[in-house]
């Protein structure tokens, strides 16, 4: 089998755990599980990241140009509902997607309420590239002083989340995954600033 | 016949689940995340709570160490230990230092943690609000308001009563400055332990049905007031009868023949490195225990 359920995902769900809490932490997944062949219509690692949160009890929206193909594969592996982007608690966001869409999902995500800060979304963003480089700098908790972040097409996104954060504990939380597989999160509690340019 | 049971116990929906509720649980420090807590082999009130958060966090590389009120020893940690090691196969050990996860009742090890390690603490009352209101949709709503003016009001009436604050353990925390949070029955002498901790710490309540999450280096004030401040429990003059440790949290232990009062780390583990390092042999009397 190429993936194996219980302990690929298991794997991938402490990545995300170390990640999440130790916000701009960079970690490969690469070598977790193999991918099943031509009927994967995203990279693997949005594969497996996809297997590990999802199941018929969460409701999940894809963004880009093959949305309606990988909102299918992915539904047909996971049971997880398609939903319109209001309502998902997972929105994938595609390296194909239009900017005016990035800026659309972080306008409509859920943020939660003050009550249930946790029914909020969780945005898992496919980019080329994610490293420590210093384009941009994370504080907040998880971060012992500060620490770098470089991600690529950030510019599209980094305005609408700082407006979406704006009523902490109201929020979203994202998953960066780049074309190597690395995984960067950043949770709501991340203040990113960006690094002044000399 | 003799049925295999599944990798760590559960199903792999309740794993998914559980996980979900862990990772919003870190994405919102102190924020008790409601989850389905599920029937456990062991009654409700005898750590399910962590178990259930041990037993979907772990892996097959993973070094499991369980304490109960800082003993590896007692019923309750060897009896999880023996479950989790059952169903999952992974290495369990006393030694924290080698732990990747360490279960625990009320205690947080005395040697410090690092990056590679959870904490898993088990919760019997989650919300630090219970005391004066028992209305869950009541202190969810005081949550959300940034309302703690109940949790001051029990700190100051102990204040007013006693002199002091009263709480033994389970000192109620602010957390990145926006949540008031129950550390679990730890005692006061270990809340310094969680701010700014190097591990990540998981709070799981499984009668209550919450999760919740202190991130690493995150912000965790204990409540005190200004002409009142936060003190913790003190030994001074005082050591470990074995190891003669000081600087650690000391059990008292009354002496039945003679009367009087001995000293002895709570956390055994560390008082057997003590021991161990020094080379020296303790006797311990277990006749009570037979």
């Amino acid at each position: 089998m190429a993936i194996d359920l219980v302990h690929d995902t298991q794997e991938v769900f402490r990545t995300f755990l170390h990640c999440m809490s130790r916000p701009g932490t960079i970690k490969n997944i690469e070598e977790i599980g193999r991918p099943i062949g031509q009927h994967e219509y995203c990279q693997h690692s949005i594969f497996v990241s996809a297997i590990t949160l999802l199941d018929a009890e969460t409701r999940f929206h894809v963004v880009g140009e093959q949305a309606d193909l990988i909102e299918e594969f992915l539904s047909s592996f996971t049971y997880s509902k398609v939903v319109d982007l209001q309502a998902a608690d997972y929105i994938f966001i595609m390296k194909d997607a239009k900017k005016q869409m990035i800026k659309e999902v972080f306008k409509e995500a859920k943020k939660g309420t003050l009550t249930n800060p946790q029914q909020s979304a969780t945005i898992l963003i496919e980019t080329d590239r994610l490293s420590n480089g210093n384009q941009l700098t994370l504080e907040g908790p998880g971060i012992a002083h500060t620490q770098n972040a470089e991600i690529v097409d950030s510019e599209f996104w980094i305005a609408e989340r700082a407006e979406a954060m704006k009523e902490y504990p109201l929020g979203v939380d994202i998953i960066l995954i780049d074309r190597k597989s690395n995984i960067m999160c950043l949770p709501r509690t991340t203040i990113i600033h960006k690094r002044e340019v000399y | 016949m003799q049925l295999q049971t599944h990798f760590a116990l559960f199903d792999e929906g309740s794993k998914k689940e559980i996980r979900r509720a862990i990772l919003k649980g870190v994405a919102i420090p102190g924020y008790q995340v409601p989850f389905a807590s599920r029937e456990m082999p062991i009654a409700r009130g005898w750590g399910t709570g962590g178990l259930q958060i041990t037993l979907s966090i772990i892996g097959k590389q993973d070094v499991l160490k369980v304490i109960d009120q800082g003993s590896d020893e007692s019923v309750n940690a060897v009896n999880i230990k023996k479950l989790v090691n059952k169903t999952t196969g992974v290495k369990t050990t006393i030694e924290t230092s080698e732990a990747t996860i360490i279960q625990s009742r009320h205690r947080i090890p005395e040697v410090p943690l690092t990056e590679e390690q959870i904490m898993v603490l088990q919760v019997p009352i989650p919300e630090p609000l219970r005391w004066v209101e028992p209305s869950e949709f009541k202190t969810k709503k005081l949550h959300a308001e940034n309302d703690y003016s109940g949790a001051w009001l029990m700190l100051f009436e102990q204040i007013m009563k006693y002199g002091k604050t009263a709480t033994d353990a389970d000192h109620p925390v602010l957390v990145h400055d926006r949540y008031v949070m129950a550390p679990s029955p730890i005692p006061r002498f270990d809340n310094s332990k969680i701010h700014q901790s190097e591990a990540l710490i998981l709070f799981g309540a499984g009668r209550e049905k919450k999760i919740y999450a202190i991130p690493p280096y995150t912000n965790v004030v204990s409540l005190a007031f200004e002409d009142y401040p936060f003190e913790v429990e003190t030994f001074d003059g005082k050591q470990c009868r074995l190891c003669s440790a000081t600087n650690v949290f000391l059990d008292e232990l009354v002496n039945q023949e003679t009367g009087s009062t001995e000293y002895q780390c709570n956390d055994t583990s560390y008082c057997l490195s003590m021991l161990n390092e020094d080379g020296i042999t303790a006797e311990v009397e277990v006749a009570h225990a037979r």
